[in-house]
């Protein structure tokens, strides 16, 4: 059993490293293979989904809310702070919803797909209420197929992180 | 310390296909739920407590009388415009071409305003990184 100190320590660590990742992910040009506005694949989501599993959600909570408001604060604008923060809170909402369900078949991929889906459906709403266009939700078809392949890219690589890191006990 | 790995889920399960399924439902069903088309633009003319619309599509030109000044409006090819006008600062007329949803020309000395509203397919409204 870690102390809160170290636990928090190591969520820091998940924080710093959903802040890079976020970097990393703007670096690939994606946009040029896939012309969807707004596609991006989502790295980032992997340190709260990490952070999920092997710290547990309350941590996990906090990896999410702290990367919204330092990435707004660091690189953003009010706007994108609302948009991150409705993306984040879906996710978290799904996460939680799986915490206290425990679906024994629902994969990595599942979750990752369903993860990158909300955050979608978050960002979109987010959109449609700031910019008061209601039209805008008819984006969200196009972003929810980008999901899935997103997601499952994620999910594969959420799986792989998984795997090499349940040795260490970080709770 | 080995009793996490019991509580990971696996890469792949039976659910996940429902979470596919599920994800290219909703995808579809908000596609199917009707209006999917973006709504046609219309040029809203407000003068002074009257507001009246025309559209986009058709090219068109009018006079709108108001406070003793005439403007003349034209619509072309999906924009609007102020021809011309009698009044002194000619604000209007220097707005210029208007496209865009929420772009607005205004005539205060005539208490005229002319706004766009409908949707656009394309064109960004905003970009957030």
């Amino acid at each position: 059993m870690r102390s809160y100190a170290e636990k928090t320590a190591v969520s820091a660590l998940f924080l710093a490293l959903g802040m890079i990742l976020s970097y990393v992910e703007a670096v690939i040009p994606l946009g040029a293979i896939i012309p969807v506005p707004g596609f991006k694949l989502g790295l980032a989501s992997l340190a709260i989904t990490g952070a999920f599993f092997l710290l547990g959600l309350p941590y996990a909570m906090a990896v999410s809310l702290g990367k919204t408001l330092l990435s707004s604060v660091l690189f953003g604008s009010v706007t994108s702070f609302w948009f991150s923060l409705s993306g984040g809170l879906l996710v978290l909402i799904s996460l939680t919803v799986y915490k206290f369900t425990k679906p024994k078949s629902l994969g990595c991929i599942g979750l990752s797909v369903i993860c990158a889906a909300m955050h979608n459906i978050g960002q979109c709403l987010a959109a449609a209420v700031i910019f008061g266009l209601p039209v805008l939700i008819y984006y969200l078809p196009a972003l929810m197929i980008t999901a899935l392949v997103t997601g499952t890219v994620t999910g594969i690589l959420l799986h792989l992180i998984l795997k090499h890191t349940t040795h260490i006990s970080f709770t | 310390m080995k009793n996490k790995a019991a509580t990971l889920p696996v890469l792949f399960g039976r659910a996940d296909i429902f979470a596919y399924i599920l994800v290219i439902l909703a995808a579809f069903l908000l596609v199917f739920s009707g209006n999917g088309q973006a709504e046609p633009q219309k040029a809203v003319v407000v003068c002074g407590d009257t507001a009246k619309e025309y559209s986009l599509s058709e090219n068109n030109t009018f006079d709108i009388e108001n406070n003793g000044i005439t403007l003349t409006v034209v619509i072309e090819n999906g924009s609007v415009y102020v021809k011309s006008s009698d009044c002194h600062d000619g604000i209007c007329k220097d707005t210029g071409k208007i496209t865009k949803s929420g772009q607005v020309i205004v005539c205060a000395p005539a208490m005229v305003a002319i706004r766009i509203e409908g949707e656009k397919e394309d064109g960004y409204d905003a970009v957030i990184r």
